[in-house]
């Protein structure tokens, strides 16, 4: 593994000083799960510094709060899990995080480090996204809030400049009788990358959709809403050949973002059925 | 027993991390040995440039081919590659320096120039009549001393009188053995000049061969000493010689001890895999399910170098119809060479992948005749006083029938094989239940001499040290044989230490291979204890006043069977023995008979003995992801008499788990010959949570030729596996004749 400078700064302050400092070869190590792998790997040869921010007590906590429920960056996976604030009203993201490596990945891994490694196929990525969360990041211009869209949009196409920290989640609080589901399909139990995913959360009225999000995982370029589908179901009353047209558009709209790749044989169909049935249970459950 | 058994003689310093392994050594003024690779499928090398290397602060050496002392090769395999370069684990050059940065840095300033040279990719590949030439020996590509045919009564004679033909494809993948310990030596030299090499091996005699080939040494000037072996399944075999080898090369070349080990990705790419099979059979059977012929063609894909199928092979020829008696057959093994890494040893050696075809095929055979699986079986179990189908009459007990019978009772298989059969097929899960039933010859049969030896030496205290010639590697034999000691003794475990092998104070005993450690490996532990014991009560016997037939031994004393009360201590009776000038310390041999084989033909007698297993696997599918879970194993095994039951458990929940991964997940990935697959994070074994609930049994048994009535078990446990797998997804609706059985394969089935 390649030589580097392991710092851990004292303040937030600080954190973003040696950011700015380091600008161009350093990495904040949120958790390093993914992080110490892609060392490994040789992966990150222009990083020669690591800025630890896992004990800064900034980034931590879990707390309900006017808007929602706010997450520190710092939160772990297993902090997420067995946190009862978390289940009481979103829950989807506690199923994504069960998911999530296994239970020592899940005692260092954190949500920030999941979500600012910004991987096709994070677990917790469509559920946040079905969660309509916001993001808070820090620079030494100040903080900023944006949705998590826009987050990984300009993180994934390099859009943003600013040096930012992730300091945490705000999840609004749901709207009445929310369903919600994760699933996660992965070639063994555990310690499994998601070979796909899908998190769905919506409400339907007397079998009418009143609004419904669906993000899927490991199929786009980085975890998106498929809004096409959305927009489609949104009125539309559930029957099998709606939640078979919404399947047969979410594949399209995969496949015009990503193009077509040779594991797409599998995923696509699979995916397919997976719309309809988690949509088909949105409608039994009503 | 299996209370008392719960004892291990490493379980201490295993559970507290003190035991020692290879890569734990540090000798003063050790230098880092590194291995540069090709990382070409099939190249010539047109040059290797190690200039810039050399200039790199703290490298001591750099070795290419030329530089070799004596061979560049251990039997088929190359330390350093000349000229050519077969596959991508092909070494090249060889680097010591100060440090591990330095040497890696070393290996990263190595240039070369290859031109690649057209690959073989598969067994498929290898055998077109076009192919490439990968030995100019073997202008055929196929594998030294590979073919074994079995030809026995009239195999088209049999064909005419069957009412029923069936002809079936079946293959498996590249298996690692995904030990937790890579490999790892670390030599030097002894103040005589000759070699000392601590390594992670399963087999010391061999590496001590490997050594001896690379440095042109005698063999009793290198001494090899087993370290604690995290795992090794088979696989630290050739992989360790060569590596023991670069490092004595290194060492002398040098002057200083070196140290080697490899990251789990050279592991990967250099260990050798379990064969991957192609199986093409045919079998005839008369309308009421009576087996008539079976024609076997079972090709197995050597890789690059092979030293292994000419062995394997052979068992594969043996087993190669199950455990059925079938008066016509044609059966021919044989191995090919690909540029791919090399198939070798690995736990059950041809067997998991041969019975997952076999008892598919006779999972088929049944259906295709409307009789249930058990039926057709029943019908065809080899049975005592039958003859296989290698010609040899079998004298022992055969249970074939009773460890299937006793599995699927205790796996309520009827029961649940109709529930199944009733359960909604359009449900998004659905499962199955099915099993498999094989044996296993015990120990090297007539592939080779099953000899082998131990030292057995009681001291003065009465504490005991016991050398087996055989090794542990985790699988617990150290264990087995302090137990028939201290059994036999009648003394406490505590008082008997297990040393592992040196290859300079043990006799060579072959290697611990076969599921011999227990079986072969315990019958000179059993005769030294003989004589040891002999001593001991004869001198007893003096100080008791008796003779030496009226004394028994239990609970570390020696006693009068009339009058316990009249005693002596263990520690008493061996002082007594030692002052009074007899030798406690034994040296004993096991020489089995000569087996008669005759290789034309492949009649004879295979295997003295015969373990018999019986698997029964439960499934689950998720029709709508393709993805199959394994929901409970139950497996009884016909082991004779076991020695240690806590080890045996252990044996048996370690197979049933490689067998889920072998069945499910495991194969290894290519990409143009270069494996892309070189971590866990890729080439996925299964984890905690994949392992079923799981049930076992041992059926105990006499009358077999076993060190205290014991047959071989540890590679019995997991040869059965994969097969009841298949056996049991096919009633789930999913017959496939590949494994892994990974979700695109079922899912292709719930579509087609």
């Amino acid at each position: 593994m390649q030589s580097f400078a392991f710092l851990r700064p004292t303040s937030l302050a600080e954190t973003l000083a040696l950011m700015s400092e380091h600008a161009g070869h350093c990495r904040v190590v949120a958790g390093g799960t993914d992080l110490v792998p892609a060392l490994r790997e040789g992966r990150l040869q222009d990083v020669s510094v690591l800025i630890d921010v896992r004990r800064r007590p900034e980034l931590q906590g879990i707390k309900r709060t006017e808007h929602g429920l706010w997450l520190g960056g710092g939160t772990t996976f297993t902090a997420i899990v067995q946190s009862a604030e978390v289940s009481s009203a979103w829950s989807l993201l506690v199923e994504a995080s069960r998911q999530v490596g296994g239970k020592q990945i899940r005692n260092l891994a954190t949500l920030a480090g999941n979500v600012a490694n910004a991987s096709p196929a994070a677990d917790s990525i469509p559920a946040l996204l079905c969660l309509e969360a916001r993001v808070s990041l820090l620079s030494t211009r100040g903080t900023r809030e944006v949705q998590l869209e826009n987050y990984l949009e300009e993180k994934t196409t390099g859009q943003n400049p600013l040096n930012e920290l992730l300091l945490g989640f705000l999840l609004p609080y749901p709207r009445a009788k929310t369903q919600a589901r994760f699933v996660k399909v992965a070639r063994r139990q555990a310690l499994a990358i998601a070979r796909l995913s899908l998190a769905i959360a919506g409400h339907a009225e007397d079998g009418v959709i009143d609004w419904v999000h669906v993000a899927p995982g490991a199929v786009l370029p980085y975890p998106q809403r498929l809004t096409k589908v959305e927009q489609f179901l949104t009125g539309c009353r559930l029957s099998a050949e709606i939640c078979r047209a919404a399947a047969e558009l979410a594949a399209k709209e995969i496949l015009a973002q990503s193009g077509k790749r040779p594991s797409f044989d599998y995923k696509l169909p699979v995916l397919k059925e997976l719309v309809k049935e988690m949509l088909e249970e949105l409608r039994e459950r009503v | 027993m299996s209370v008392h058994d719960s004892w291990r003689v490493d379980a201490r310093e295993k559970v507290t991390g003190q035991a020692r392994f290879a890569a734990d050594l540090h000798i003063p003024g050790q230098l880092i040995g590194k291995v540069w690779r090709s990382g070409q499928t099939h190249a010539r090398i047109v040059s290797l440039d190690a200039t810039e290397a050399k200039k790199i602060p703290g490298v001591v050496k750099i070795m290419l081919a030329g530089d070799m002392p004596a061979h560049t090769t251990w039997s088929t395999y190359p330390f350093l590659a000349q000229g050519r370069v077969l596959y991508q684990g092909d070494a090249v050059a060889l680097v010591a320096a100060e440090s591990e940065e330095a040497a890696l840095a070393a290996l990263a300033q190595m240039e070369a120039v290859y031109e690649a040279l057209p690959p073989v990719l598969s067994l498929d590949e290898a055998l077109e009549e076009s192919a490439p030439i990968l030995h100019n020996s073997y202008p055929d590509n196929r594998v030294a001393n590979s073919h074994w045919p079995v030809r026995k009564g009239n195999i088209r004679e049999g064909f005419e009188q069957s009412d029923l033909v069936l002809e079936r494809e079946y293959r498996t993948s590249h298996v690692e053995h995904a030990y937790i310990e890579p490999e790892a030596v670390v030599v030097m030299t002894d103040w005589d000049g000759s070699l000392i090499i601590y390594g992670s091996t399963q087999n010391p005699f061999n590496t001590r061969r490997a050594v001896a080939a690379a440095t042109g040494y005698p063999l009793n000037k290198v001494r090899v000493v087993q370290q604690a072996v995290g795992g090794s399944f088979g696989g630290k075999e050739e992989s360790v010689g060569l590596l023991a080898g670069r490092a004595s090369v290194l060492c002398l070349a040098t002057g200083r001890p070196v140290k080697m080990t490899y990251s789990r990705e050279e592991s990967v790419i250099e260990s050798s895999k379990r064969h991957p099979f192609r199986f093409r059979y045919k079998v005839g059977a008369k309308r009421d399910g009576r087996l008539m012929a079976l024609q076997a063609e079972l090709v197995d894909e050597g890789g690059a170098y092979n030293f292994q199928a000419q062995f394997m092979n052979w068992r594969a020829c043996v087993h190669a119809a199950g455990v059925y008696h079938i008066p016509n057959v044609e059966i021919d093994v044989y191995a090919v060479h690909t540029n791919h890494v090399f198939g070798g040893a690995m736990r059950g050696y041809s067997s998991p992948q041969i019975i997952f075809a076999q008892e598919s095929l006779m999972d088929e055979l049944a259906a295709a005749l409307g009789l249930e699986p058990l039926a057709l079986r029943r019908l065809n179990f080899l049975r005592e006083g039958d003859e296989t189908i290698t010609g040899q009459i079998l004298h022992e007990p055969v249970n074939a029938e009773k460890v299937t019978l006793r599995a699927l009772d205790l796996a309520d298989y009827e029961r649940k094989k109709e529930a199944y059969r009733r359960q909604d097929p359009d449900t998004r899960q659905v499962g199955g239940i099915g099993f498999a039933t094989c044996f296993r010859g015990c120990g090297l049969g007539a592939e080779a001499p099953d000899a082998t030896g131990a030292i057995l030496s009681v001291q003065e205290d009465g504490s005991i040290v016991v050398r087996s010639s055989l090794t542990d590697m985790g699988q617990g034999l150290q264990t087995a044989h302090a137990q028939l000691v201290a059994r036999e003794l009648g003394v406490s475990p505590a008082r008997i230490v297990s040393k592992p092998v040196d290859t300079s104070l043990v006799p060579e005993g072959g290697m611990t291979v076969a599921s011999r450690g227990t079986y072969s490996g315990g019958k000179p532990i059993l005769q030294a204890v003989a004589r040891i014991k002999q001593i001991l009560l004869h001198v007893a016997a003096q100080k008791l006043e008796c003779s030496a037939g009226e004394l028994a031994m239990a609970n570390d004393c020696v006693f009068r069977r009339e009058d316990p009360s009249q005693k002596l201590s263990f520690a008493e009776v061996a002082s007594a023995a030692f002052w009074s000038g007899h030798s406690l310390s034994v040296t004993e041999w096991f020489q089995p008979g000569p087996l008669r084989w005759e290789r034309e033909t492949g009649q004879g007698e295979a295997f003295p003995s015969y373990t018999y297993s019986c698997v029964v696997a439960e499934v689950s599918v998720d029709r709508l992801t393709g993805k199959a879970t394994v929901t409970k194993l139950v497996s009884v095994h016909d082991a004779g008499r076991v020695v240690h039951a806590g080890a045996a458990s252990g044996q048996v929940y370690g197979g049933m788990a490689m067998g889920v991964g072998m069945a499910l997940m495991e194969g290894l990935n290519f990409e143009r010959g270069l494996v892309t697959s070189t971590n866990f994070d890729r080439y996925l074994i299964p984890t905690a949570a994949d392992i079923p609930e799981a049930v076992f049994e041992f059926l105990p048994s006499d009358g077999n030729s076993g060190a205290a009535g014991a047959k071989s078990l540890g590679e019995a446990t997991v040869e059965a596996v994969p097969a009841a797998v298949a056996n049991a997804l096919a009633a789930a609706g999913y017959r496939l004749r590949t494994l892994p059985a990974l979700s695109e394969s079922l899912l292709k089935r719930e579509r087609g």
